[in-house]
């Protein structure tokens, strides 16, 4: 499915995707890895880069609404790339270094499939990570919502809580949880994992 | 900060359309809400910003990581069960039996005799198949979507429904799911439960200090044994043949005599006893259609040399050594 739909051309297909769809099954999975890219191709910390790599996703967005680009991992990571340099052109700060440096990376990301890997685990990982590192009952709350699958409604009645103490606590615990995507530290070492999460897994057995 | 007061209001937005059951998270559409939310309308038609920031939370709440959160820490079941289900469970121990007075007008009663199996279609889209000598009530309302189990052993196929719960109680026990397949077998006051798709939750009813919760997924078998819950993780085969009475076969895999005695009990009015302790846990593997004990009793006299006697009235059949 993956492979057929990303060969699609442009924005006609009545069988596509609406966008917002696409933006987040195609384009956010690889927010992640972009800003660990930015944090070393710009040598800065993520929370340093996060605004530029808001601002590519953005335009990701705005462009995808004329036409879908055909490698959405390329397209993100080449707009993010433009933007720091046209940035550090206006305040002519961009040294020789930085620029080599880049040649570098570019050469990495185009064949950037176990960078991606990595990152998909990671990312699941911290996550999980960060539900732990949320107060109990936020904790209780999403958990009841998300994994349960309960209603904001049938949460507040089974919490005994008010049905606007679970909304602020859903409001509370996504943000926390958001936040999992500004804690890469640049130039980090990524171990190599060979198996990728499990967005692959298959769910249930066929029986006759 | 511009990015850190716009994630804010995508949060707020969030988590006030997912009050109202509105985001559909695997197909999220965001003309779709703004058509039910004019302020949502206004906030998320200022900016392509907005909408990214918007979309960035969605894609971290559909997240599988959280969806399984517990998949990796609870198949082993938790000895202390955290607070909320405590609570949740007492909520439940007594919203429940005044649910079940109320619905109890339009129950609908399935039951199947000795031998038979019967397929069953709930007005909610869910399938349920009934096992030899089983009984449910199921009631599905607006409300609720409840079946309980009464007697014997069911296979549920649950319809998903905008992610209302369907719960299947059991008497000690109560089964929460949201759509998934499995099997419940009740024996007694305990229940063991198969699950061949998606994800299972089981408390106990009743709260005691010790009482535990668990939560299963496909490919999990959990048997109760007072207010303990085994998990164990099986293969897939081995789910399979766990649920191979759908098609009339029981599967022994290394069962014992006097296990293996007692499932083909579940399915005959001629009943097998055996005559003798030492010969009980002698293991049998195999698949047998569970009207076939001839086969399963040949199969026993001549690879373990057990003698087989007829009663009279061939009601009874006693195996010994």
């Amino acid at each position: 499915m993956i492979e057929g739909s990303s060969n699609i051309e442009g924005g006609t297909n009545p069988l596509e995707k609406n966008i917002d769809a696409w933006f987040v099954q195609e384009v956010l999975p690889h927010q992640k890895s972009l800003m660990g890219y930015m944090c070393n191709l710009t040598r800065r910390d993520a929370s340093d880069v996060a605004d530029l790599v808001q601002e590519a996703l953005t335009r990701v967005y705005s462009a995808a609404k004329n036409k879908r680009p055909k490698e959405a991992r390329n397209f993100l990571f080449v707009t993010a790339r433009n933007i720091f340099f046209d940035e550090a052109r206006r305040a002519k700060v961009v040294t020789i270094e930085t620029v080599a440096e880049y040649e570098d990376v570019n050469i990495q990301y185009e064949s950037i499939a176990p960078e991606e890997q990595v990152s998909a685990g990671q990312e699941w990982k911290m996550l999980n990570q960060a539900l732990d590192l949320l107060s109990p009952k936020n904790k209780e709350v999403i958990m009841m919502r998300r994994v349960y699958g309960y209603s904001q409604r049938e949460t507040a009645s089974k919490l005994k809580m008010t049905e606007a103490a679970v909304e602020s606590h859903i409001k509370h615990g996504i943000l926390k949880l958001a936040d999992v995507f500004l804690k890469i530290k640049r130039n980090t070492e990524i171990p190599f994992i060979k198996s990728r999460g499990n967005s692959n897994q298959k769910t249930g057995g066929k029986l006759q | 900060m511009k990015r850190q007061e716009t994630e804010n209001n995508a949060a707020y937005w969030l988590a006030k359309l997912d009050k109202d059951n509105l985001i559909d998270f695997n197909d999220i559409d965001l003309a779709f809400l703004a058509a039910r939310n004019n302020d949502f309308k206004a906030w998320v038609e200022d900016s392509d910003y907005n909408r990214v920031a918007f979309l960035q939370l969605v894609y971290v709440w559909q997240h599988d990581a959280l969806a399984h959160a517990y998949e990796s820490r609870v198949v082993k079941v938790t000895k202390k069960r955290s607070i909320f289900i405590a609570m949740a469970a007492t909520v439940m121990l007594l919203i429940m039996p005044m649910m079940q007075f109320l619905s109890h007008s339009n129950k609908d009663v399935y039951e199947t005799n000795i031998g038979k199996r019967q397929s069953v279609l709930l007005v909610d889209g869910s399938k349920v198949e009934l096992n030899s000598e089983s009984k449910i009530t199921a009631s599905i309302t607006d409300e609720e979507r409840v079946v309980t189990l009464v007697k014997g052993e069911a296979f549920f196929d649950i319809a998903h429904l905008n992610g209302k719960p369907f719960r299947v109680f059991t008497g000690e026990q109560i089964i929460t799911v949201i759509g998934t397949k499995f099997s419940v077998h009740k024996v007694g006051d305990d229940i063991k439960v198969v699950v061949s798709e998606g994800k299972v939750q089981v408390d106990h009813l009743k709260q005691t200090a010790s009482s535990e919760m668990a939560v299963l997924v496909a490919g999990n078998i959990a048997q109760t044994k007072d207010d303990e819950i085994v998990v164990i993780k099986d293969t897939k085969e081995a789910v399979e043949q766990k649920l191979s009475w759908r098609t009339g076969l029981i599967t022994f895999d290394g069962t014992t005599l006097e296990d293996a005695i007692a499932e083909f009990n579940r399915y005959n009015k001629v009943k097998l006893i055996f005559k003798g302790s030492d010969i009980s846990q002698l293991k049998v593997s195999g698949q047998f259609k569970s009207q076939n004990y001839d086969a399963f009793l040949r199969l026993i006299s001549e690879g373990y040399g057990l003698k087989i006697s007829y009663s009279d009235s061939n009601k009874v059949i006693e195996i010994s050594s």
